[in-house]
C-alpha cells in the first residue's frame, strides 16, 4: 500500500452558526485518485477550500507529505485545482493560460507548454481565448494549467458538471489517464455517485461535513457501512424495508426475509439491491404486486408494491414477468441482504 | 395578436418624446441657430454664416480655454479614477470601513457644484483657510491658492475630486464585484503574487469600467462651469478659465455676444462627438 500523502484530521470549519466540516477526517494515499462524493451542501467544496487555503479551518490538522498546510499561503502549498467552469484567465490565450503557473513561479519553459498542449490535444488552439473554446476544450486547458507545474496535490471541484454526457465520459477517462501518468495525488469532488464510482480508485462519501465511508468503489457498493451510503449508490437505489428480528427473520407488514442470526426483537432496516431479487414460482416470505415495468433494452426495471413498501427490481431482458397487477414471489439470497440498525449503521 | 397590439408602440412614447424635444432638442437647435448669428440679449441678430466659428478658431483666449479645459479634465480623470480604483480595492478587502466611508463619500456628491466651490474657497482661503492653517503648523506656506496658476488649477482638481470620488469609487466597486472570485483563487494557487494577480486578473477585468469611468469624468470636467466661476474666477489671469466660463463671459459679460458664445459651445460639442465615437469604436474592437 502506498504511503499516505494528504491527511485531514478532525477538521472543523464553521460559517457563522452553520458547521460545514464537522471533525472531517480523511487520508489520501500518494498517487491515488480519491473521489469525494456527497449531496450538495454536504461540505465537499469546503473540504477542498481548506486544503488549498481559501478557508482556514477553525480546528484540526491538514498535512501534505508530513508538512502542515494550515496557515501556509495558497500559492506556497504546491496544490493545483480545477474548477467547474475552468476558471481560465479570460484575457489570456490557451498558451498563456498554460504558461501562467510557470511564469508566476519564474520557471517558464516553452517546452513544457508545448508538451502539455500536445498531450491534451490543444496544439491547434494555443492562440485562442477561453471565450472561443468549447466546454470540453476549456476543461482540457484547465487540466493542463493545473498539472503543468507538477503539483504535489491535484484537486478537482465538479470539473465535468457543466458538460454533456458523452463529453463527460471522455474527459473522465482523460483525467484518469493523466493522474496515472503523472502519479499525482488527486481528490476529485463530485455530487454524482456514478461518476465517483467510475473515476475513483477509492471513494469517500461525505454527509453533513463528515466522511461516512472511504473505500474502494466495490466495497462501497457491496458493503456500505451506513444506510446513507447504501441509498446514495446504485440506480435504482437499494430497496429498504423496516422490520423487526424474529427467529432468524426480519418481519414486517410486507412479509418476512430470512437472515443469519440477529438479536430477537430488534428494530432494523433490511436492504437489497434491485439486481439481487429474483422472481420465482414457489411461495417465499416476500410477495409483491407488480405495478409498472420499464423496458431498458439490456434489462428491465420492475416496480412492485409489498403492502406500502415500494420495491424496484432489475431483471435481465427476457425474464418472464407476471402481468401488471398480479403478485410475484421474490427470492433474495441471505448473503445479499444488508442489515442496518435504527440509526443507520450497518449491522 | 401581439403584433397588432404593438403596431404603433411609438405613439405611447410620444409624450416623452415631446418632452425630450422641448427640453433637449429645442435648446440645442436654438443654440445652433444662435451660433450662426450676431445675436445679443434683447436683439435677435442677423445671419453671419461661419464668422463666429472662424473667429473662435483664431481666438487665442478660446484656444487657451479649450486646452485649459483639457488639462483640467485630464487631471480630474487621473485623480478621480485613480483614487476611485484605490478606494474600491481597499473596500473590497476591508468590509468594516465601507459603510461609513460610503456615506461620507456620497455627501459631497449630492451637493451642488456651486456649493462645493464655495466650501473649497473657504477651505483654501489664503488667510484663515483650513488647509493653509494646517500646513502652517508644519511651517509650510501660506500657499497662494488664488494667485498661483498651478495652485489654482490644483484647487479645482481638489474640489472636483472631493465631489466626484463617490461616483468613481462606486463604478469601480461595481466592476470589482463582477470579478469572479475563483479567478483570483486560481491565480493565488498558480503562485501569483499580488501585483501579478492585479495585472493578469483584476486589471483586464476592470479595463472597460475604467475606460467608461475615465470618459465620463473627462466629458463632465471639460464643461465644468460653477467650479472655476465660484472658486477661482478663472484666474489668476486666465489660468483656470475653462471653456464654459469663457463662453459665459462672451455671452453675459463685456460685449454680450450670444452668437459667439454659442459657436464656442458648438465647437466643444463637435469635439465631444468625435471623442465619444473614437471611444466606442475602440471599445468595440477590444470587446
Amino acid at each position: 500500500m502506498n504511503e499516505i500523502a494528504l491527511v485531514m484530521r478532525e477538521v472543523v470549519k464553521r460559517f457563522g452558526a452553520a458547521t460545514a466540516l464537522d471533525r472531517f477526517t480523511l487520508d489520501v494515499r500518494s498517487g491515488e485518485l480519491l473521489a469525494l462524493v456527497g449531496p450538495s451542501g454536504s461540505g465537499k467544496s469546503t473540504a477542498l477550500h481548506t486544503i488549498v487555503g481559501l478557508h482556514d479551518p477553525d480546528a484540526g490538522e491538514i498535512t501534505l507529505h508530513g508538512n502542515g498546510l494550515v496557515g501556509v499561503a495558497p500559492g506556497a502549498r504546491d496544490v493545483a485545482m480545477v474548477w467547474q467552469d475552468g476558471a481560465l484567465y479570460p484575457h489570456l490565450t490557451v498558451h498563456d493560460n498554460l504558461a501562467f503557473p510557470l511564469k508566476a513561479r519564474g520557471k517558464w519553459g516553452e517546452k513544457a507548454v508545448t508538451h502539455m498542449a500536445e498531450r491534451l490535444d490543444l496544439l491547434d488552439l494555443l492562440d485562442r481565448l477561453p471565450g472561443e473554446l468549447s466546454g470540453g476544450e476549456r476543461q482540457r486547458t484547465a487540466l493542463g494549467r493545473a498539472l503543468i507545474r507538477k503539483p504535489k496535490l491535484f484537486l478537482l471541484d465538479e470539473p465535468l458538471s457543466s458538460l454533456d454526457l458523452p463529453l463527460r465520459e471522455r474527459l473522465r477517462t482523460l483525467i484518469r489517464e493523466l493522474v496515472r501518468e503523472t502519479s499525482v495525488t488527486t481528490v476529485y469532488v463530485t455530487h454524482d455517485q456514478a461518476e465517483a464510482m467510475a473515476v475513483g480508485d477509492r471513494v469517500a462519501v461525505i454527509r453533513a461535513g463528515r466522511v461516512v465511508q472511504a473505500a474502494t468503489p466495490r466495497e462501497i457498493y457491496e458493503k456500505p457501512v451506513h444506510e446513507f451510503v447504501a441509498r446514495f449508490f446504485g440506480n435504482p437505489p437499494m430497496n429498504l424495508l423496516d422490520g423487526c428480528i424474529e427467529d432468524g427473520h426480519v418481519v414486517g407488514e410486507w412479509g418476512r426475509l430470512a437472515i443469519d442470526g440477529g438479536e430477537n426483537g430488534r428494530t432494523v432496516r433490511v436492504g437489497f439491491r434491485p439486481e439481487h431479487a429474483a422472481i420465482t414460482g414457489e411461495p417465499t416470505g416476500l410477495a409483491a404486486t407488480l405495478r409498472r415495468v420499464e423496458y431498458q433494452g439490456h434489462e428491465t426495471i420492475a416496480m412492485l408494491l409489498a403492502r406500502d413498501a415500494e420495491l424496484r427490481l432489475r431483471l435481465p431482458d427476457g425474464e418472464a414477468l407476471p402481468n401488471i397487477g398480479d403478485d410475484a414471489n421474490l427470492r433474495i439470497d441471505r448473503g445479499n441482504l444488508h442489515l442496518f440498525s435504527a440509526d443507520g449503521a450497518r449491522l | 395578436m401581439r403584433r397588432s397590439r404593438n403596431r404603433f408602440p411609438s405613439k405611447y412614447l410620444l409624450p416623452l418624446l415631446a418632452l425630450t424635444a422641448l427640453v433637449w432638442a429645442l435648446p440645442l437647435l436654438m443654440a445652433l441657430a444662435l451660433s450662426f448669428s450676431d445675436a445679443s440679449p434683447g436683439a435677435p441678430g442677423h445671419w453671419v454664416g461661419l464668422q463666429n466659428f472662424v473667429r473662435a478658431l483664431g481666438d487665442i483666449r478660446f484656444i487657451h480655454a479649450f486646452f485649459t479645459g483639457v488639462l483640467f479634465a485630464v487631471g480630474a480623470v487621473a485623480f478621480n479614477v485613480g483614487a476611485g480604483l484605490g478606494l474600491a480595492l481597499v473596500f473590497r478587502r476591508h468590509e468594516k470601513p465601507r459603510a461609513l466611508a460610503q456615506v461620507m463619500l456620497l455627501l459631497p456628491w449630492v451637493l451642488s457644484e456651486l456649493a462645493v466651490a464655495l466650501i473649497w474657497r473657504d477651505v483654501l482661503a489664503q488667510n484663515g483657510g483650513l488647509v493653509n492653517a494646517l500646513l502652517g503648523r508644519f511651517g509650510i506656506g501660506p500657499l497662494p491658492w488664488q494667485t498661483h496658476a498651478w495652485l489654482a488649477m490644483g484647487s479645482l482638481w481638489l474640489a472636483t475630486l472631493w465631489q466626484g470620488l463617490a461616483f468613481s469609487t462606486m463604478l469601480q466597486m461595481a466592476g470589482l464585484a463582477s470579478l469572479p472570485h475563483h479567478l483570483v483563487h486560481a491565480a493565488k494557487l498558480d503562485g501569483a503574487d499580488r501585483p501579478l494577480i492585479f495585472r493578469a486578473v483584476v486589471w483586464p477585468h476592470l479595463r472597460r469600467v475604467l475606460a467608461a469611468n475615465a470618459l465620463l469624468v473627462f466629458l463632465l470636467s471639460l464643461v465644468t462651469f460653477s467650479l472655476p466661476f465660484a472658486l477661482t474666477g478663472g484666474g489668476p489671469l486666465f489660468a483656470t478659465e475653462l471653456p464654459a466660463l469663457y463662453a459665459y463671459r462672451s455671452a453675459f459679460a463685456g460685449n454680450f455676444e450670444l452668437g459667439y458664445a454659442a459657436a464656442q459651445g458648438m465647437l466643444v460639442l463637435v469635439f465631444y462627438a468625435v471623442l465619444t465615437a473614437l471611444f466606442l469604436r475602440l471599445r468595440r474592437r477590444t470587446a
